[in-house]
């Protein structure tokens, strides 16, 4: 701005004009100049006018500051982000139309509809006695033009918890839809989505044929999102600091505009007093003029409870930092960097401090261990002066690991996986009596069984010829496949384990239990990231199984970076898998990837059950949503044959397991 | 935590120190130039309303528009004839809820309730009651001496007045990346 170059010309210009106003009050007859009393109005009336375009920027400054994301919550998404629906599609009308398909679906599959009726129903409202939610479906209703759902924030990890859109919402919520004559749009998608989840309910009746097409055009809709929380950028190497970035706050910005105010409207009044306030604006505007911005030097320590723990313990962090320069910095906010899959349960990473030069100051607080080993990030840390006009940015490594090692509960010796999981019954051992080594039952002596059979005791004490037989004992092939690609990272809430962690859990206590039965068992991983343990059977093999579940990048405890390349995995994949191998697929099923695979695998002839820990909540109606989605594509798998065993969050394997072998389906 | 917090997360209400002032300087005002016409009254009221809301929710817009209507009730009673001292430290107050609500809420934003920040919330409170006391004090006992003053006088004090807010108006650099 061309200000700025004659901003010294006019300071000088400013306290000279000053001075001589001073001294004609103090000694009038030192100054013998006379001015007409009429122009003073003129000029207040300019100097008012003069606020208007300083108020005018005031307005469009940004206030800038680092908004950080939340270190205290993992990162892990709701099912509702990775099917984009929390912040999907600015369009409000693809927004709705995305519904009627959903919509569309589950009434064919749990109405009793048929496609064409489906959509009389719902274009007429007939469908729901929800006066809301069948407005909102039908097409006859005018969207308002301002509908919009929040944009989901992803990058500061709350996107889970859009309490406006919850579906009880807030008491201040419920306020406004008292003193809204009619509810607004956001409101009835809230309530045609509560009641579509309610359909989801009934069990299922009509099988359209047609269905297959819209679940085809639903799952190409959705997608993976990329996560990705706030940059930290590029780390300095340990202990090291560069310059940081200096930005203005713009929080001053606009304060003359009082002083123009007052000084024009005292002088037009003939107020002495507002006058004088004009000068506090004057005053503050100088201190704000002689602020500087601070480039400090600092030192962190972080100090872990211990380096090496089980998933679940507390572990207690302990930060000091350290003023390196000879500078004070009277405004120093810290937020330290929380590992991203850990959860702070105790405390909080955030600190605020005053240092004098060589002062320390330090904060504490608590994480929950969890599976994985676990980078801390460098330190953030924001300086600004006294007067907040410069903000200063910096982050500060402290190397610090934390890790934790999954602990395999002993299997319940009574699991029998094989028969739970429905594996091909040509396969492994069944109830058949044959040749083996364990032995079975006796039956009566049949012409032609060897020798060797014959209960010889049972003949010297009765006379009866009989042959013993023996459990037919041969080796299945059983692969399993762990759904670990970016959107299988999912949880009920911030705070629970995910998906990921669980599957990893209950994969390694499986691993036991079907070696016992004599089966041999491998392992892969469905993620960008390489894990392959070819099926064997001996003596070290359920050690080296569980040796990869616990260490291999593929199972970390945070979501690939990359992207998995459905068709490249699937491919390496089949040539590895044997022919007459059996597929255990564990998956969230939060995304079309893996009924694919499960499909695929099936259609190829490997026998394929999946597994699948739920991840979805119904606190907002776009989890409720995505708890749709996800039952809609379980129904596919299963009515391609494709056995699914649901799997919930406060559920243990066993229970899961124990359910599937006393006959059920779910 | 999990109590303390919101459900999850960080409670990230504005700063309760800060708040705490910025509430305190309001009602000052309010006392101050409230009571000299039925027009301060008003806008002091609703200044005080817009602003303190503005507090309690952790919204930028409403403080500032609440400093605002603050300083048109100031104007007002200035335009009424209030005493000078009173005018002056209201204008002061004013400006003192603004920076320190919007300082409650910008920390409130970053760091959260549950970090202990008073002593920053204090640093920068201080500094700016500190300027404020001074620049009031020091024109308030310049000016005590006469209360009229000579044409010439206040044309110049109104130039210079602009002119130094002007120029001391801090644009700012941008920023330069380290």
């Amino acid at each position: 701005m061309a200000l700025t170059d004659r901003r010294p010309w006019l300071m000088t210009t400013g306290i000279a004009i000053l001075a001589l106003g001073v001294a004609a009050i103090v000694a009038p007859e030192a100054v013998p100049l006379s001015v007409s009393p009429n122009l003073v109005p003129l000029v207040a009336v300019l100097a008012l006018a003069l606020a208007y375009p300083v108020f005018v920027r005031r307005l469009r400054a940004q206030r800038t500051f680092r908004r950080h994301g939340d270190p205290e919550l993992p990162a892990v998404r709701s099912p509702a982000d990775v099917e984009r629906i929390a912040d999907f599609y600015e369009h409000d009308t693809w927004k709705r139309h995305h519904l009627q398909c959903v919509a569309l679906d589950v009434l064919t599959q749990h109405g009793e509809y048929s496609r064409p009726e489906a959509v009389r129903a719902l274009d007429r409202g007939t469908w729901t006695d929800d006066p809301y939610a069948a407005t909102f479906l039908s097409d006859s209703y005018i969207l308002e033009p301002w509908f919009s759902l929040p944009r989901g924030d992803v990058q500061t990890r709350r996107s889970l918890l859009d309490d406006e859109y919850a579906v009880d919402p807030p008491a201040t919520a419920r306020v406004r839809a008292l003193i809204a004559p009619e509810p607004g749009d956001d409101y009835r998608y809230r309530r045609a989505a509560t009641e579509l989840d309610a359909y989801t309910e009934t069990p299922l009746t009509s099988r359209c044929p047609l269905h297959r097409r819209w679940l085809r055009r639903l799952s190409a809709m959705s997608g993976t999102e990329r996560g990705s929380d706030g940059a930290t950028g590029s780390c300095p190497p340990d202990g090291t600091n560069t310059e940081g970035d200096v930005r203005t706050t713009n929080h001053w910005r606009g304060i003359s505009a009082v002083t123009l105010a007052c000084v024009s409207v005292g002088v037009l009044v003939g107020n002495p007093a507002l006058i004088l306030a004009g000068s506090v604006g004057v005053g503050f505007a100088a201190y704000t003029r002689f602020a500087r911005p601070i480039q400090p030097q600092l030192r962190v320590e972080r100090d872990v409870s211990r380096n090496r723990a089980d998933p679940g313990d507390r572990v207690d962090v302990t930060v000091t930092v350290t003023n390196e320069s000879d500078r004070v910095l009277p405004d120093l906010r810290l937020i330290d960097g929380v590992p991203a899959a850990l959860p702070v349960v105790d405390g909080t990473p955030r600190h605020g401090a005053m240092l004098l030069p060589g002062a320390s100051s330090s904060f504490s607080y608590a994480v929950e261990a969890r599976r994985g080993t676990h980078q801390f990030e460098p330190l953030s840390t924001c300086v600004r002066g006294v007067s907040g006009v410069y903000e200063t940015e910096l982050a500060v490594e402290s190397r610090t690991v934390l890790s934790a090692e999954p602990d395999w509960r002993p299997a319940d010796g009574s699991l029998r996986p094989t028969d739970a999981l429905a594996l091909d019954p040509g396969e492994f051992p069944t109830m058949r009596g044959g040749d083996g080594v364990e032995f079975f039952t006796v039956r009566e002596y049949r012409h032609g069984d060897p020798l060797g059979r014959i209960d010889w005791n049972r003949r010297a004490r009765t006379g009866e010829l009989t042959t013993l037989t023996f459990r037919e004992y041969r080796a299945a092939t059983v692969v399993l496949v762990l759904d670990a690609h970016e959107a299988a990272y999912a949880a009920t809430e911030p705070t629970a384990a995910h998906t990921v962690d669980r599957m990893v859990e209950g994969a390694g206590r499986l691993v036991g239990p079907l070696l016992r039965d004599g089966n041999r068992v491998g392992l892969a991983a469905f993620s960008p990231l390489d894990c392959w343990v070819p099926p064997a059977r001996n003596r070290t093999h359920r050690a080296h199984v569980r040796k990869q579940l616990a260490e291999s990048p593929a199972f970390g405890p945070t979501p690939p970076a990359s992207e998995l390349s459905y068709r490249a995995w699937f491919d390496r994949f089949r040539y590895r898998l044997p022919s007459r191998a059996q597929v255990v697929l564990f998956s969230p099923l939060t995304d079309p990837l893996p009924v694919e695979l499960a499909r695929e695998l099936d259609a190829r002839g490997w026998s394929t059950t999946v597994i699948s820990p739920d991840p979805t909540a119904d606190r907002t109606a776009a989890q409720r949503i995505a708890g749709v989605a996800r039952q809609l594509r379980v129904e596919t798998l299963r009515e391609d044959g494709v056995p699914v065993r649901e799997w919930a969050p406060d559920e243990s394997l066993d229970a899961v397991l124990a359910r599937a072998s006393s006959g059920g389906t779910a | 935590m999990t109590e303390r917090a919101g459900q999850y997360g960080v409670e990230r209400g504005p700063a309760r120190l800060s708040q705490f002032l910025a509430c305190g300087a309001g009602l000052f005002v309010l006392g101050t130039v409230g009571f000299s016409s039925t027009l301060s009254w008003l806008l002091a009221l609703s200044g005080a309303v817009l602003a303190g809301s503005g507090l309690f929710f952790g919204r930028f817009g409403s403080v500032s528009a609440g400093a605002l209507v603050l300083l048109l009730a100031v104007l007002a009673a200035g335009t009424a004839g209030a005493p000078t001292l009173r005018v002056v430290s209201a204008v002061a107050a004013t400006v003192f809820l603004w920076d320190v609500g919007r300082n409650a809420i910008d920390v409130g934003t970053q760091l959260g309730r549950d970090a202990s920040t008073v002593r920053i919330e204090l640093i920068h409170a201080v500094g700016t009651l500190y300027v404020a006391g001074l620049v009031a004090g020091l024109s308030y006992w310049l000016f005590s001496s006469s209360v009229t003053a000579p044409p010439v006088a206040l044309l110049a004090l109104l130039i210079a007045g602009t002119v130094l807010a002007v120029a001391f108006e801090s644009h700012g650099t941008t920023s330069r990346s380290g």
